[in-house]
């Protein structure tokens, strides 16, 4: 490369040739396809240069990002931990003062206690020096704009520390020793309230009567004569409410309590299923929806029990194309042993499919945000509205939504026009009603606005926060149960070799001696001179290698050697398990006298067959595991037979516990491992139950699904709720 | 509905807004399977093809600012992901229209060319930048990098491209660069 070259390109891109050799430049360029290449080139490292420029301005932007929103965790300390002291709390604040909010100390606010009028706790809010809205732990809306306090007669314009006091439930009035006395006759009262504005440093403030602050009581019934009392504190320590001024005149149709925007269906539902009747049950229901939207979550595991069972996914892949399905794996290989896990492959990322690119349900954080007492005395806490929003549910478009709530402070009227403007002609008979709005002009509406906002990240957050620990104690739970069965099957593979191998050089040792061989004998193979009873002539058999035989297939065998004949015996045995149904898993433990070790075996349906050998003297256990508990048999001392059908005893966990270890001690030989094996069995149930429970869950949810999310199976739901409508407007 | 145009008029004041809505985007790409160490990553290429994007004199902004970064991130991380065989090719079949992928696979040829301004010196890197980007004149930069004067700053930026020329050879010239994922 040649460096020269280099600077004539920079030279003519940059147009500092003279005419005369830019045309001699381009003419070689047009018949060189290297000098091109190595001109675009150029032109692509400036570019490259100017974008390397442009990152810089966005790293600047991430920076200046994390800085602030680290400054914010630390501003926002003191007023989280107020939030979790009473429960129900919000406070907010506009996010973009985070750099001045100051904190209000622990020393000032004991300082503040002693001076607050009524004894009761005080509850204090830091208000940003641009205003704000917050809600006491009973549910007043306090309203602070920019300016509502004033120092020395003119406003105060920092932050605010405002302290408050409530007594609305009659026992918090008695509890504060709060009369209700107006100059010696007794008031009717609909609750107290004490605001007090401080400076951060503890100033007493003054109401700004130019701006002042908005008070919400929440009511049980509005009394229309209501009035608003001054709290005069008497020498005594008494108050005498004094000057009495009629209420601001806020129309209140409907209190949120009473109101429901919920998608139609979705309650009924519920009462049909005898959900649970609380509304903070059934937000947080709905509100798990948020985020999954249209799509089904996939198991992250599977578990099923029985051979017949029918594998189930829980999930239908008809949605998805076919070489979209999952990719499963077997944990295990023991696939005909009637308990398979399949994992779904995490990087098929097979929920993708389902995602489309603006989703088509209503947020469900975007109507709890609003469901609440602070909306009250806006068009949302509206019969008027609460009808809308059943109409809102049925278009699967948030924007619509968005349409009502981002114009609290417009009429209803106002967002039907713009509705119907936008394409959404279904509520053109809405806007025929002319729907008013409550109150006109209300400056503390506009804050209700960042209030919501604010509600609905909470809200998301929440949902998060939930739907992360159901995710980790499922993942836990499958981790337990694969290891669990993992570890079974390992100890399985110990178990049936430790059953074989005794009982084969058993029966090998037992051939031998018949055979009049000594012990240790071993035959070299392709001797002749043996042959299987019953077998083909040709077939010349190693001795053990007949016996390793009979002993896995628990058959008879004959040998016969010259004169002599060696037999091994296997008498059938069998047995049915009544009611084999209700067991989740049945096992029957076959435990020989005469070895050390034991055979666990699988039946089919309930049914057992295991053919004895006759050497040995056997104990029988039938363990059955049962939802709700264990069920056990056992039968001492059998050598062969048709127990035909046996019933088991349903037993608890630790007698079953102890009846095993009964079994055990009856032989003078190390015991099975029955600690583990029962732990094993534990989590089997466990695993049934849960994954019953998941089934059944995600069964509930697509019901659910179904109804608050209308557009989400059907496939009517994009095309109708955009291109058709838009297409025939009536 | 009637496309509608939206028109941004404050660039850096729209690009701070979206920055802040960054758990958002790594809440979405992690649903994806984006590790949150390359969210960011991913979020800030985004943000780069969109902001360069808006300078297109004949570009048209038809959806959200939000919803077109989110787009991106969604394409930029299947590609990545696509690049690291992690995924198959034919997952990504709807791209919504009103993300040009010709625009963003050639925004990513160019990374490779701004990974490889990152391997020169820091001098050079600052020269380029700032007269590529920041159009600060060749006296300017003279003055803001001590060099003599005008000339000395342009003889320089001859032997910067040129260096940049040379790390582009040593590199893989047809790939584009997802190096910047750390997974």
């Amino acid at each position: 490369m040649n460096p020269e070259l280099t600077k004539l390109i920079e030279q003519y891109l940059a147009g500092e040739l003279a005419p005369k050799d830019a045309q001699a430049f381009e003419e070689r360029m047009a018949s060189n396809e290297t000098l091109r290449n190595a001109v675009d080139e150029q032109r692509e490292i400036h570019s490259g240069a100017k974008r390397a420029h442009q990152r810089q301005q966005i790293e600047k932007i991430g920076k200046r990002y994390h800085f602030r929103k680290n400054l914010l965790k630390g501003g926002f300390s003191v007023l989280i931990a107020g939030a979790i002291a009473a429960a129900s709390l919000f406070v907010f604040n506009q996010m973009n003062s985070a750099d001045d909010i100051p904190v209000l100390t622990e020393e000032i606010k004991s300082k503040l206690d002693k001076q607050a009028p009524m004894d009761l706790n005080a509850q204090y809010f830091v208000i940003p020096k641009e205003g704000g809205v917050v809600l006491s732990e009973d549910g007043v809306l306090i309203s602070v704009p920019k300016g509502a306090f004033a120092l020395n007669g003119k406003p105060y314009k920092k932050s605010v520390a405002l302290q408050f006091q409530e007594a609305i439930d009659p026992s918090d009035i008695m509890q504060g020793g709060l009369s209700t006395t107006s100059n010696g006759e007794l008031l009717e009262t609909g609750g107290m309230i004490s605001v007090t504005g401080y400076t951060i440093d503890g100033k007493p403030l003054n109401f700004n009567p130019k701006v002042g602050v908005y008070v919400q009581v929440p009511m049980q019934d509005m009394k229309s004569d209501m009035q608003l009392y001054d709290g005069e504190i008497q020498a005594d320590g008494s108050i005498n409410w004094i000057e009495p001024e009629p209420l601001a005149k806020i129309p209140v149709p409907v209190p949120m309590s009473e109101l429901d925007f919920y998608p139609s269906g979705y309650e009924n539902y519920l009462n049909e299923q005898k959900w649970e009747i609380s509304k903070l049950s059934r937000d947080s229901l709905y509100l798990s929806f948020e985020e999954d939207g249209c799509d089904k979550i996939y198991y992250e595991s599977y578990y099923e029990f029985g051979d017949d069972a029918p594998i189930d996914f829980g999930v239908s892949f008809q949605n998805l194309p076919s070489e979209e399905q999952p990719e499963f794996q077997f944990a295990d290989n023991r696939l005909n042993n009637g308990a398979n896990i399949y994992t779904v492959q995490d990087d098929s990322d097979s929920t993708e499919m389902l995602d489309t690119a603006a989703p088509n349900y209503i947020y469900p954080s975007n109507v709890l945000a609003f469901w609440n007492e602070g909306f009250n005395n806006t068009n949302l806490a509206t019969r008027e509205f609460e009808r809308r929003m059943q109409m809102v549910h049925k278009t699967c478009d948030n924007s619509v939504l968005k349409v009502y709530t981002s114009n609290i402070d417009k009429s209803l009227k106002e967002c039907d026009d713009q509705l119907v403007a936008m394409g959404h002609f279904q509520f053109k008979k809405f806007a025929a009603e002319n729907v008013g709005k409550l109150k006109a002009g209300n400056p503390h509406v506009k804050q209700l606005q960042r209030f919501y906002e604010k509600s609905i990240n909470q809200l998301k957050k929440r949902n998060n926060i939930l739907q992360k620990q159901e995710s980790d104690r499922r993942s836990e739970h499958d981790a337990e149960t694969r290891k669990s069965l993992e570890d079974e099957a390992k100890r399985t593979r110990w178990r049936e070799a430790q059953a074989f191998h005794e009982e084969y050089n058993y029966n090998l040792n037992s051939v031998y001696k018949q055979l009049g061989y000594s012990r240790g004998f071993t035959i070299k193979s392709k001797s002749k001179g043996f042959s299987a009873a019953g077998g083909p002539r040709s077939a010349v058999k190693n001795i053990d290698r007949l016996v390793a035989e009979a002993t896995q297939n628990r058959e008879s065998l004959t040998i016969t050697r010259g004169g002599k004949t060696a037999k091994i015996t296997y008498n059938e045995f069998t047995f049915e398990v009544a009611n084999s149904h209700e067991y989740i898993k049945l096992f029957a433990y076959v435990l020989p006298y005469e070895l050390n070790s034991y055979q666990r075996i699988e039946g089919n349906n309930g049914k057992f067959s295991h053919p004895l050998n006759d050497a040995f003297r056997y104990n029988i256990a039938v363990v059955g595991v049962k939802e709700d508990g264990y069920g056990f048999f056992k039968q001492l001392n059998i050598k062969n037979g048709k127990l035909g059908k046996i019933n088991l005893k349903t037993v608890s966990k630790k007698k079953l516990d102890a009846d095993v270890k009964q079994l055990n001690s009856g032989r003078n030989v190390r015991p099975m491992r029955i600690a583990e094996e029962l732990e094993w069995l534990g989590q089997e149930r466990k695993d049934y139950k849960e994954q019953k429970m998941r089934k059944e869950m995600t069964a509930f949810r697509d019901e659910i699904r179904n109804i608050i999310f209308p557009c989400c199976n059907a496939n009517q739901g994009q095309e109708l709720s955009e291109g058709e409508e838009l297409n025939n407007p009536e | 509905m009637t496309e509608t145009k939206i028109v941004v008029t404050n660039k850096d004041q729209t690009l701070k807004e979206l920055y802040r809505k960054l758990p958002d985007i790594k809440s979405f790409l992690a649903a994806k399977g984006c590790p949150t160490t390359d969210a960011e990553d991913v979020f800030q290429e985004a943000l780069l093809i969109f902001s360069r994007k808006l300078d297109e004199p004949d570009f048209e902004l038809t959806v959200e600012p939000f919803h077109y970064v989110k787009n991106t991130c969604k394409f930029i991380w299947y590609n990545a992901s696509r690049k690291n065989a992690k995924m198959r090719t034919d997952e990504i079949s709807d791209t919504p229209d009103f993300v040009d992928d010709q625009w963003i696979e050639k925004e990513l040829k160019l990374r490779r060319i701004e990974t490889a301004i990152t391997k020169i010196g820091q001098k050079c890197q600052q020269l380029l930048k700032m007269f590529y980007g920041g159009g600060a004149t060749m006296s300017e930069i003279a003055r803001k990098l001590g060099m003599r004067n005008d000339k000395v700053a342009k003889a320089q930026k001859y032997r910067c491209i040129h260096k940049v020329k040379e790390v582009l050879e040593n590199t893989d010239t047809n790939s584009d660069d997802y190096s910047f994922l750390k997974s």
